[in-house]
């Protein structure tokens, strides 16, 4: 098969969480110029319409789904409402996600539970649902996870303290070690993308406190880019990974390198 | 830019070593699909070359 074919994703169907805006839009704009359709859920519904739109000038057709994934109860009905426009799920990218800073011996308990249930444990329920109902029975799934290299190392506390995210972000490191070698027999590949920092609403925090110390750590002194997660989002939602499970590549400029 | 763009090596070239069959000869086979020229220095080669 030529690469181009393992690169193409015509006929696939792709969920993608916190697709609004950021790194979630940016990975819709690179599967759907592949061939796929995306269908993005966010909170705020204004703000999915707006990438929707963003989506169509772009020639891609997009559903979108307004679900707050604190909510676990919303997840079967949400994969359901993509099921019955799509038909299928061929590819989920379970990107949507919040942080939390505080030092440990304050950190609260709500926050704490908060953070590990939206990034940890509404992708495993994600991807249990979509499992069951969808890629498991038609043999075929590719399940993206964004983790963090916040999840490959602890962060130093003078840059922000930021524990239950570090724990989350690590959690679903192995999570995607662990399912990636439990669903490999069903042709099912799980990988995880471990950003650097990137600009966001999320980030922007921690960027505006720390910009200079993430410049010295970052050997190409620079933040992620609206480009920059493209191409690896590309390949773990493609037939050109196929060989590929259980992985863990960070995309950060060489933060994670020294 | 676009997808297809960051995957486009038109006007690139690649030097392979080991290319000239298995895991070498795959991966330039991947690059000539995305359009770039491909040079691969195989083992047999470098056997050839003539010792001093």
């Amino acid at each position: 098969m030529s690469v181009k074919k393992l690169f193409d994703l015509s006929g696939k169907t792709a969920l993608i969480t916190g697709g609004s805006r950021g790194l979630g839009l940016q990975m819709a704009e690179a599967l759907g110029e592949m061939g796929a359709k995306v269908a993005i859920t966010a909170r705020k519904a204004a703000e999915l319409e707006e990438a929707s739109a963003h989506l169509s000038k772009m020639g891609i057709e997009s559903l979108t789904v307004v679900n707050d994934l604190q909510v676990s109860d919303s997840i079967k009905p949400m994969v359901e409402d993509v099921l019955k426009a799509f038909g299928q799920i061929d590819i989920l990218i379970n990107n949507a996600g919040a942080a939390w800073g505080a030092p440990a011996e304050d950190h609260p308990l709500d926050a704490w539970q908060k953070i590990i249930n939206l990034n940890l444990t509404a992708p495993f329920l994600l991807s249990q649902t979509v499992g069951k109902l969808s890629m498991i029975p038609r043999k075929y799934g590719k399940i993206i996870n964004i983790a963090s290299i916040a999840g490959l190392v602890g962060t130093d506390p003078g840059f922000m303290p930021t524990i239950a995210y570090n724990s989350s972000k690590g959690g679903v490191v192995n999570f995607t070690r662990s399912l990636g070698a439990e669903w490999a027999t069903h042709n099912i590949t799980v990988n995880a993308i471990a950003p650097g920092v990137f600009p966001s609403k999320m980030s922007k925090g921690m960027i505006d406190r720390a910009e200079q110390y993430i410049m010295d750590q970052t050997p190409m002194r620079r933040l992620g880019g609206d480009e920059d997660l493209k191409g690896l989002a590309l390949l773990l939602a493609s037939d050109a990974s196929a060989y590929m499970t259980g992985q863990i590549i960070a995309v950060d400029g060489g933060f994670s390198s020294v | 830019m676009s997808v297809k763009k960051l995957f486009d090596l038109s006007g690139k070239a690649a030097l392979i070593t080991g290319g000239s069959r298995g895991l070498g000869l795959r991966i330039a086979e991947g690059g000539r699909d995305t359009v770039s020229r491909s040079a691969g220095a195989g083992a047999d080669a470098w056997l050839r070359l003539p010792l001093k």
